[in-house]
């Protein structure tokens, strides 16, 4: 994970001392300097959410309030990725489950996709072109729970290590390799389905 | 023979997420006002944690005259403040009309 911007890149232990000891400037620092990453993991995880600002504040507040119970043990920037992880899973675990992607909710170019990554022969080249078939993955990620979703989203979307992955999440590595397993399954089952369907 | 790739690894593999900073930035006024309200909740939560430590202590002094109460009781007379008033005192002033 980039968790910002190279050009500036403040000294951490100086800003949340500060913010520490009720330092406002260097509080709305570090929420200017981690905004964008923030936001990201947001989108990422979250692509349908409609109140994404609202998530983004709620990040922060709950660095603010942790703030003292950071021991510097990982990079500042990454612990606030961890922190915004769990606050997507709090909000994953209270949206519902579906139980499947229906055929009548894709797109025809959802439908041509599936065809096509159907058709597909193992020759072909795997790279397509960006952002293709996201709609379909965004419907298909909402078939699993919040757990499936996120260590999928993580591994397969974002192409993390397994021990990245753990780190980010506190998870074990077992633990996260048997759900992606799992996770797995559940969409190649759906998108047979999904395809059987588009062929009647 | 090799297998084609199963259909979600085949997504996958054509997707691809982003994974720095979204935007340029963040919206203006969006740092200040995350700053004014985490010091507001700071604020409220001081104010919350000294209700709740008064009314703790508040129940405490309570329970503790409730004790002392109960145990002069043990000692002879009921205490001052659970003994009933005297029938003169209840009883309606004489006049002489």
């Amino acid at each position: 994970m980039t968790p910002e911007s190279p050009q500036h890149v403040p000294d951490w232990n100086a800003v949340i001392e500060r913010t520490k000891n009720g330092d406002d400037a260097a509080a709305c620092q570090l929420v200017e300097t981690l905004h964008g990453q923030v936001l990201r993991i947001v989108r990422n995880h979250l692509p349908r959410c409609a109140d994404e600002q609202d998530l983004v504040q709620e990040v922060f507040m709950k660095v603010f309030a942790h703030i003292d119970g950071f021991r510097g043990l990982q990079p500042f920037p990454n612990w606030v990725a961890r922190i915004a992880l769990n606050t997507c899973y709090d909000q994953l675990r209270k949206q519902k489950v579906r139980a499947e992607v229906r055929f009548a909710d894709l797109s025809d170019e959802d439908v041509e996709f599936v065809e096509s990554i159907m058709a597909q022969t193992p020759h072909d080249a795997p790279a397509g072109p960006t952002g293709d078939g996201k709609e379909l993955v965004d419907q298909l990620l909402t078939t699993l729970n919040p757990r499936e979703r996120m260590v999928l989203q993580l591994m397969d979307l974002e192409k993390k290590s397994v021990r990245e992955v753990s780190d980010l999440t506190g998870w074990g590595e077992s633990k996260i390799k048997v759900t992606a397993m799992r996770a797995r399954n559940k969409l190649n089952r759906n998108l047979i389905q999904l395809e059987a369907k588009a062929k009647r | 023979m090799t297998h084609p790739p199963p259909p979600w690894e085949a997504i996958a593999a054509r997707i691809t997420c982003e994974t720095g900073p979204a935007g340029n930035g963040a919206p203006f006024g969006f740092a200040t006002r995350v700053v004014t309200t985490w010091r507001a909740l700071q604020r409220e939560e001081k104010l919350r944690r000294w209700s709740r430590w008064s009314l703790r202590a508040a129940l405490g002094s309570a329970a503790l005259c409730g004790l002392v109460a109960v145990f002069v009781s043990r000692n002879g007379e009921p205490p001052l403040l659970i003994q009933p008033p005297s029938a003169a005192f209840l009883a309606p002033p004489l006049t002489n009309q």
